[in-house]
């Protein structure tokens, strides 16, 4: 028997467990394996995500994304994103900003692209400076007891939006976003941003959708989850954060909140960070904030929710899971499914927001946490040093839209009807 | 009802599509989902016929079985797959190419979950990493695009093809 001759179904089957790379390369061999693509289109697995390096020296218009399932770095020409600023990513689509703050996303495999309501929609953009010429120079935030603060540019389309995600499905983005980490989000087709207010003022470090709900985790480490769908979008439940450890764990501030591959369970991940001087090869811990020092993960902390008794319960490890963490959407990937990946390992970019106001200065670790021994490794041995420095890298699932493969085929139909 | 160890003894025997038969030990015959349904069905009086399934191919699926049903551990006791076992498992599986299909077809016929996994996983390992060209050549597949629809398909993810 041949490929040709398998059933249809069988032919989906093989074609789900492949790379993006390999499944687009599968559509360029002939035309009817270009069909096969096009008219039974499946998804493919869940991916590990490709990791989007910081270089953008040389040419401007070309990003290099690193495979580790492929051990091949991608160079993509995305003139779309030139002069703007990746600030995150979520299934498969890159969050950017643009010069003056306002939200997109591209997708980079495709070309396709989002955009979504301005930034002067939030409620806390109460305007903006413009110059002689018109150009917006500032925007004006209001921040509770400082009144109007003007924000510039630059440091507002960097840290404006701290996190961004979209719901796989429903065309439905969320951001955490603003001087105190406030929630909005917004639908396909929506003019302004909707905000999210929780009963009580909180700063948020994390959200994911689960369950067609918005789960959103606080510097406190309390879970607030929100019924998008709702009139009025209430918030459905609330689960306070891990009392007893939080005077032992005061250095771990930045917050993940991951769902596990199976759908389970809910994770809290807590990341602890040190100041390092950079001196030559030597390092020594520090405090000073000089250019070149850098701000590195030293340490993690997990909780796991316990959906019914509302409660959060330390973990040592994780078991046969993997997690992705860093400006992207906080991801966990099955170590059985992706053998390549280590097991109860952190998979971590650098996403100290601190340093984006320093700009292209200290030295940004990419690297892999192992939980059982604490140890951390290099994420790829060939990924040098000067890869992690500006803007910070960002892991991205490679994702196809389906319409975008048709088209190929589509184009490819017409040229051969027209020929 | 059956007693265990006269389960164990009972022998059933498979009918290829060639009109092969073979005999086979219940516990290796239920590796298959179908054939253990029709067993339990109490349909297995005489020989069961298997229509897709030729004698070259029942014969590489029974050797499968046998193995599978004969370990007495597939799990090792962190609940990870056996070595031993994986091992066998890849040798098993690096066939020629139209034997692996036959498998894999067969396989999802007399629905054996393990094997269909392993067969569809070999197929995507062939394809995983190849230059477009590679895999024109390991399928034995001619190029059928005009030089103007390569030139497009090239042109919408360049980066595929450096």
């Amino acid at each position: 028997m041949s490929w040709a001759g398998l059933l249809p179904e069988l032919q989906t089957l093989i074609l789900g467990r492949l790379e993006v790379a390999d499944y687009l390369r599968f559509a360029a061999v002939c035309r009817s394996w270009c069909s096969t693509v096009a008219e039974r289109p499946c998804l493919p697995k869940p991916q590990i995500p490709w990791l989007m390096l910081s270089d953008s020296t040389r040419d401007p218009d070309t990003r290099r994304f690193f495979s580790r399932p492929d051990q091949k770095m991608y160079k993509i020409h995305l003139p779309e994103i030139h002069g703007r600023g990746c600030i995150g990513s979520s299934e498969g689509w890159l969050f950017t900003t643009d010069e003056v703050s306002e939200l997109h996303a591209l997708n980079p495999l495709t070309g396709a692209s989002l955009a979504f309501p301005s930034v002067t929609t939030f409620s806390d953009v109460a305007g903006a400076i413009r110059d002689s010429d018109g150009r917006i120079t500032d925007y004006i935030l209001l921040v509770d007891e400082l009144g109007e603060v003007p924000y510039e540019l630059e440091h507002m389309r960097w840290c404006y939006y701290f996190r961004a995600i979209l719901h796989p499905s429903s065309a439905v983005v969320a951001v955490i976003h603003g001087g105190f980490n406030d929630l909005a989000f917004a639908r396909a087709g929506d003019e302004s941003w909707t905000e999210l207010q929780p009963p009580q003022p909180l700063t948020f470090m994390d959200i994911i959708f689960r369950k067609g709900l918005l789960h959103a985790l606080s510097t406190s480490g309390a879970l607030m989850v929100f019924d998008l769908d709702a009139p009025g979008s209430p918030m459905v439940t609330c689960v306070a954060g891990p009392d007893s450890e939080m005077s032992k764990r005061g250095r771990y501030k930045q917050r993940y909140l991951v769902e596990s591959p199976d759908g389970e369970d809910v994770f809290q991940v807590w990341k602890d960070t040190h100041w390092f001087l950079m001196d030559g090869n030597r390092r020594q811990r520090g405090y000073a904030m000089f250019p070149d020092d850098a701000r590195m993960a030293v340490d993690f902390a997990i909780f796991k929710l316990d959906e019914r008794r509302k409660d959060w319960s330390e973990v040592e490890d994780l078991g046969d899971v993997a997690l992705f963490l860093g400006r992207s959407r906080s991801m966990a990937l099955s170590t059985r499914e992706f053998p390549e990946l280590t097991s109860s390992c952190i998979y971590f970019t650098n996403d100290y927001t601190d340093g984006d106001i320093m700009g292209p200065g200290g030295k940004r670790d990419v690297a892999a946490f192992n939980l059982k021994d604490a140890s951390c490794q290099r994420y790829d041995s060939r990924l040098t040093d000067s890869e992690w420095n500006w803007p910070p890298q960002i892991w991205i699932e490679p994702s196809l839209l389906l319409p975008q493969i048709c088209s190929l085929q589509v184009s490819s139909h017409d040229e051969a009807s027209a020929g | 009802m059956m007693s265990l160890a006269a389960q164990k003894e009972k022998k059933i025997v498979l009918r290829s599509s060639d009109g092969e038969e073979f005999e086979v030990e219940v516990a290796t015959a239920r590796q298959s989902k179908m054939i253990s349904n029709m067993i339990n069905d109490g349909c297995v009086e005489g020989s069961i016929p298997l229509f897709n399934v030729d004698a070259r191919t029942l014969a590489k699926v029974i050797e499968y079985c046998r193995r599978h049903a004969g370990a007495t551990r597939i799990l090792d006791e962190y609940d990870n797959p056996n070595e031993e076992i994986k091992s066998w498992d890849a040798t098993y599986i690096d066939v020629h190419q139209t034997i692996l299909y036959d498998i894999l077809q067969a396989a999802d016929y007399l629905e054996i979950k393990d094997l269909l996994d392993l067969a569809c996983e070999q197929v995507a390992n062939i394809i995983r990493g190849k230059h477009v060209e590679e895999i024109r050549n390991t399928f034995n597949i001619k190029n059928d695009f005009t030089v103007e629809e390569e030139k497009e398909i090239r042109k919408q993810h360049p980066w595929l093809f450096e």
